[in-house]
């Protein structure tokens, strides 16, 4: 039943609540925290929450959002489905299919994606990198969710993530944890997250991931309603203030190791470097990676190249890593998606592909050590984009497969362009990471 | 390679904290920077006492604990967090040499300690945000003093410009608003020494303002009041006066305390001030206003109205088009307001100027001058022009007014200029218009008169004459004619009339019809009446020679109103050694009609000197023979137009004679007929029973040296011959 190619479900009729416009939803629901109705009577058992993922390759979206969705929702009253749609599917029959098998009062958000990774924690492992959508699904008594959504974030980026936090103020729950779903392209993706942490403060966690595109930069999407209608949104935060009655345990790690000398940036503005110890960024750097200008002609090698060495900015806590996802010649500058200061002292940072693989073992294991002692219930994986392209096809799977051996349980989870945990201190925005939300 | 990671840390973040020009923005901006680049998850800035900065708290108050540790590394149990680790940088200005003094920033880390670079890198962060700080706050002054300026400037400027009023109001709170970083200000109105009688005025930068707001904003301008650092309300008050009274208040609801807190008072002090100036001069031009207007009318008074007519004068010679002025003065306006009263002339008055208006255009201007004078200014038309509006105008009023319940005719002259090169400013154009009024008049009321050149040079003429009438009874141009009166049956000379003549120097002999106006006009009367009085009758002895003549002199009605008058008749009088009862004083009637009652105390006064009274051209005005019984009156002098109409065949005229003589008769009023030019009218007349008479008809009036000659030859006579003497 999960992960399949062929539909398997006869064709249900389109749910007619559903919407692609992002007009058609009234603004109100802006910043407007939902909550989902409460379920007093559990039927799962003695245990109070539940958490169930689902995949579905299959090539028509409705099919394929009805199938994830339908895998997903193991439990009864489900609270919150989180979608990871690949950005290869037209969003509106992909989200009619998860409405046709979703209660009008689930809330529903989520985003597109350069790859989808889901395991219902039960069948044989089997990864696959075929578009899909993911679907992970929270249920139970013993959780409460509230969503909001923030548009127009690049406006005011601080004061959306500002906004956003407000979804926390009605979450009751002992153990509280704060998930964000951040336009991709919005640029300068920290600035929310700062917003967000200023009005959480280091009692919160906060974890997501950046929506993404197929590498195309043009277009990334976010989610946000209920079975009933949900609306599909551009530059906006989209977030979900989930209280649980066991704890979160948030994971992040890299496997990136500098390589070579430190260079400092010497101009730049936002993420775009002009200059790199006082010399056109984009000839420092591809003469640290052993290349020329020529290489920019080769646009294939050149990203393989920009994802295989990306920038590394020395921080007190560690590395804060740049993909560098394109330069402009003209200028001599590279491009990155987050900002990169000036004054900055930067490294490139190399890595193989089984550091990366280990890395995200080792970030689902930080994430579940932090249940203090208990297993997870389920996972969500906010992976990096640029990982995947790293890892290539082959390796892909040996990632998941250590993924879904380290955790045991359900999880479900995307590749980004932009990774948010806060583990310690008060960084949040990450990239070319793999952050984790292990769920007590 | 060796390096330093936290020296690249501090440049990174000198970068961006001194990025920002905003202190606020400075502040979090390095804590949070301060707070990622040491991985710790809780920050604090500490400023004047004050928490300006907080990361990683959330919603909840940095505990007090984080904010003085005892030293690096001391441990703070932080709710929600857990204990942490917490280090301190001061934030020094550069010199002074004593950590902390200028604030602290604090940053917290959970379960690790801070090593010595990054305490190192702390203080640096510290030290640097403090320099930022400092040089903030100094460019910040001085953005804040020069936009204050520019913002003042603004205001004045607008406040010279008479903006309206609201406007300006507007202006001036949003300014305050503005300066005062964006915290709501709002303006209210009313007396700031009774703060409950405070109306919110300018309101939109101030949302929300409800009556809670209005209380606090109450207590403040009582705090305010009281010149003393008010209690930390969130809200602070600056008085509006206007001429040294109160006139509302310029409230501020602040969140600061201390020195900003001072600052923002004397900010909104500043403003408060624009406020009163700008009520204060609102309120002078209102007064200007008023002062320029007729209050009787509405109409701009003379002064605006000059001003009005420069402005229309010079435009009109920029843009070579016509201008007319009109001057209109009421005809018979000053017996309205005598007999119907002072609040019936004005209702008149208000009436005649909403008339004239209706008269027309929009765009011209119609203005009260003062008195019954008004004045229109009408641009863009000529003299033809000008002389329809002028009859329109005159046309309008005559006809009948109903004031005070009862229908009043006035009627107007009105006089017509046009602008020339000739005319220099405004007022030589109304004088032109008035010069032509004055015309208009003498043609005979109710009339349009279009100035000509002549006229002025007859005014001219005028004033010449008027000047030369000054201290004319002491320059020896002023003589006394005489003019012999008869006892009409039997014909013999009973007495004479003395007329004052006036030999100018360059003109010859001037008219008497032409002087003594011009002398009744102005106070040279006075002075030649009694010129009159002394000369007549020190030469009365001389002319009488030691006969019983009656010798007659014309006294004005101003003297006669004036008090010292029988002072100096019962002086000359005992000076001459004449005997009073044979002085007749002649008084013109108008003054009887004029004032009655002055009249009647006047003349007993001079009855009781002992002098006889005679009214002079009795018929030109409008009293009733039956008036005369009320004034002790002893002789009435028939004016000449009556007896010139005299003549057998005009039999209306011989009736209305008639009836004078034969009621003077039963009155016991000696009649004297003046003008006598024909025998027939003497004959007529002494049918009639008239007692006297004078005339051509006897003899011209003479000069002293002819009188001798003529007695001696009338008195041999006994019966008076047609005199050959030359007419003076």
């Amino acid at each position: 039943m999960f992960q399949s190619g062929e539909p398997q479900f006869s064709q249900l009729p389109i749910c007619p609540s559903t919407f692609f416009a992002r007009e058609v939803i009234a603004r109100s629901v802006n910043n407007h925290a939902t909550r989902a109705d409460v379920d007093p009577m559990s039927t799962h058992g003695e245990q109070d929450r539940w958490f169930g993922a689902g995949r579905s390759t299959a090539e028509d979206g409705y099919e394929a959002g009805r199938e994830a969705a339908r895998a997903a929702q193991v439990g009864p009253a489900t609270k919150l489905l989180l979608i990871f749609c690949s950005a290869s599917y037209e969003p509106g029959p992909v989200l009619d299919g998860i409405c046709s098998v979703t209660d009008d009062s689930t809330l529903v958000v989520g985003g597109t994606s350069m790859g989808e990774l889901a395991w219902d924690g039960l069948s044989e492992f089997s990864a696959s990198t075929a578009p899909s959508v993911a679907v992970a699904a929270l249920g139970g008594a013993g959780f409460e969710a509230y969503t909001s959504v923030t548009r127009d974030a690049s406006r005011d980026r601080r004061g959306a993530g500002t906004a956003a936090a407000a979804v926390m103020d009605t979450v009751a729950s002992d153990h509280k944890v704060m998930l964000m779903i951040v336009d991709g392209l919005t640029r300068e993706q920290h600035e929310i997250v700062r917003g967000a942490y200023s009005v959480l403060g280091a009692t919160v966690p906060i974890v997501g991931g950046c929506s993404a595109d197929n590498l195309e930069y043009t277009r990334t999407l976010q989610f946000h309603g209920t079975g009933a209608a949900v609306e599909v949104l551009v530059d906006s935060v989209v977030a979900v203030g989930l209280g649980s009655s066991a704890p979160f345990g948030v994971g992040i790690d890299h496997g990136w190791e500098k390589h070579g000398n430190p260079m400092v940036v010497t101009r730049s503005e936002g993420g775009e470097v002009f200059l790199i110890d006082n010399e056109p960024a984009i000839d420092v750097y591809l003469r640290g990676v052993g290349a020329d200008r020529s290489l920019l002609e080769n646009e294939a090698k050149f990203r393989e190249i920009l994802f295989d060495q990306p920038l590394g900015l020395s921080r007190g806590g560690g590395e804060d890593i740049r993909v560098v996802h394109s330069a402009d010649p003209a200028n001599g500058s590279l491009l990155c998606l987050a900002d990169v200061p000036q004054g900055a002292l930067v490294w490139t940072l190399h890595t193989d592909p089984a550091a990366l693989v280990s890395s995200a073992g080792r970030s689902c294991h930080m994430a579940i050590e932090a249940l203090d002692g208990s297993r997870p219930i389920g996972l969500l994986v906010f992976d990096c984009g640029a990982r995947k392209v790293k890892l290539g096809v082959e390796k892909l799977s040996d990632e998941q497969e250590a993924i879904a051996a380290e955790v045991g349980a359900p999880f479900a989870g995307f590749y980004t362009f932009g990774e948010i945990a806060r583990t310690h201190g008060s960084r949040g925005m990450h990239h070319l990471t793999v952050a984790t939300l292990a769920i007590g | 390679m060796a390096y330093h990671w936290s020296i690249h840390q501090l440049t990174e973040y000198l970068v961006k904290v001194s990025g920002t020009d905003d202190y606020g923005l400075a502040v979090q901006t390095a804590l949070e920077e301060v707070a990622e680049a040491l991985d710790a998850e809780l920050g604090a800035i500490l400023v004047e006492g004050m928490v300006r900065a907080k990361s990683g708290f959330g919603r909840q108050d940095v505990p007090p604990a984080f904010l003085c540790p005892e030293g690096d590394n001391d441990v703070v149990n932080v709710p929600g967090v857990g204990d942490v680790h917490v280090a301190r940088g001061g934030l020094d200005k550069p010199g002074t040499g004593r950590a902390g003094n200028d604030g602290w920033m604090f940053v917290g880390r959970y379960g690790r300690e801070f090593n010595a670079e990054e305490l190192q890198l702390l203080q640096g962060m510290a030290l640097a945000l403090g320099l930022v700080l400092h040089n903030l706050q100094m460019l910040q002054a001085a953005r804040s003093r020069h936009l204050l300026v520019e913002t003042l400037l603004a205001i004045q400027k607008a406040i010279s410009a008479r903006r309206p009023l609201n406007e300006l109001l507007d202006a001036i709170t949003e300014g305050a608003w503005e300066l005062l970083g964006r915290c709501p200000v709002a303006l209210l109105l009313g007396d700031s020494s009774a703060p409950e009688s405070l109306r919110p005025h300018s309101v939109d930068k101030f949302p929300g303002l409800d009556d809670a707001a209005l209380a606090v904003a109450r207590v403040a301008l009582s705090l305010a009041n009281e010149e003393i650092e008010p209690e930390p309300i969130p809200m602070l008050a600056a008085p509006v006066f206007v001429s040294g009274e109160s006139a509302g208040c310029l409230i501020a609801k602040t969140l600061e305390q201390g020195s900003v807190r001072r600052d923002q008072r004397d900010l909104l002090t500043a403003f408060a001030q624009q406020v009163s100036l700008a009520l204060t001069d609102a309120r002078t031009v209102d007064e200007v206003r008023r002062a320029s207007r007729d209050p009787i009318t509405g109409l701009p008074n003379r002064a605006l109205f000059l001003q009005h007519l420069e402005h229309e004068r010079q435009s009109a010679i920029r843009g070579n088009f016509d201008l007319t002025v009109l001057f209109v003065d009421l005809d018979r306006f000053k017996a309205v307001n005598d007999t119907l009263g002072h609040s019936a002339g004005d209702e008149l008055l208000a009436e005649v100027g909403r008339r004239i208006s209706s008269c027309t255009r929009p765009a011209d201007t119609t203005a009260r001058l003062g008195g019954d004078e008004f004045a229109v200014a009408l641009s863009g038309s000529n003299r033809e022009a000008g002389r329809e509006v002028a009859t329109r105008i005159v046309r309008a009023l005559g006809k009948p007014f109903l004031i005070a319940k009862r229908e009043v005719l006035v009627g107007a002259s009105v006089g017509i200029a046009s602008l020339t090169g000739r005319h220099q400013d405004a007022s030589a154009i109304l004088g032109d218009a008035d010069i032509a009024m004055y015309q208009a008049k003498r043609a005979g009321r109710g009339r349009c008169v279009v100035f000509e050149q002549h006229m002025q040079d007859e005014v001219v003429d005028r004033l010449e004459l008027v000047t030369d009438l000054q201290h004319l009874g002491t320059n020896g141009q002023l003589w006394l004619a005489y003019q012999p009166v008869l006892a009409l049956a039997p014909l013999e000379v009973r007495g004479v009339e003395a007329l004052a003549r006036w030999s100018h120097p360059t003109r010859g002999l001037v008219p008497p019809s032409l002087f003594i106006p011009l002398a009744e006009e102005t106070d040279a009367i006075i002075e030649l009446g009694e010129w009159v009085i002394w000369r007549a009758l020190a030469e009365a002895s001389t002319l009488a020679n030691g006969t019983q003549l009656q010798v007659s002199l014309n006294i004005s009605a101003r003297q006669v109103v004036d008090a010292s008058l029988p002072g100096i008749i019962r002086a000359a009088l005992a000076a001459s050694r004449f005997p009073a009862e044979l002085l007749t004083l002649e008084i013109t009637e108008s003054l009887l009609i004029e004032d009655p009652e002055l009249a009647r105390a006047r003349l007993s006064s001079l009855k009781e000197i002992g002098v006889r009274l005679a009214i002079d051209d009795f018929g030109t005005g409008y009293s009733s023979l039956s008036y005369l019984r009320q004034f002790p009156v002893d002789q009435v002098k028939i004016d000449r137009s009556f007896v010139a109409a005299l003549s057998e065949n005009a039999p209306d005229d011989i009736a209305i004679a008639r009836s004078v003589i034969e009621l003077c008769q039963r009155l016991r009023v000696e009649t004297v007929a003046e003008g006598i030019e024909t025998a027939e009218q003497l004959d007529l007349l002494t049918k009639l029973g008239c007692d006297l008479g004078q005339g051509y008809y006897f003899a011209a009036p003479m000069a002293i040296g002819d009188w001798q000659y003529f007695w001696e030859n009338t008195t041999a006579l006994g019966a008076p011959q047609p005199v050959a003497a030359s007419k003076i």
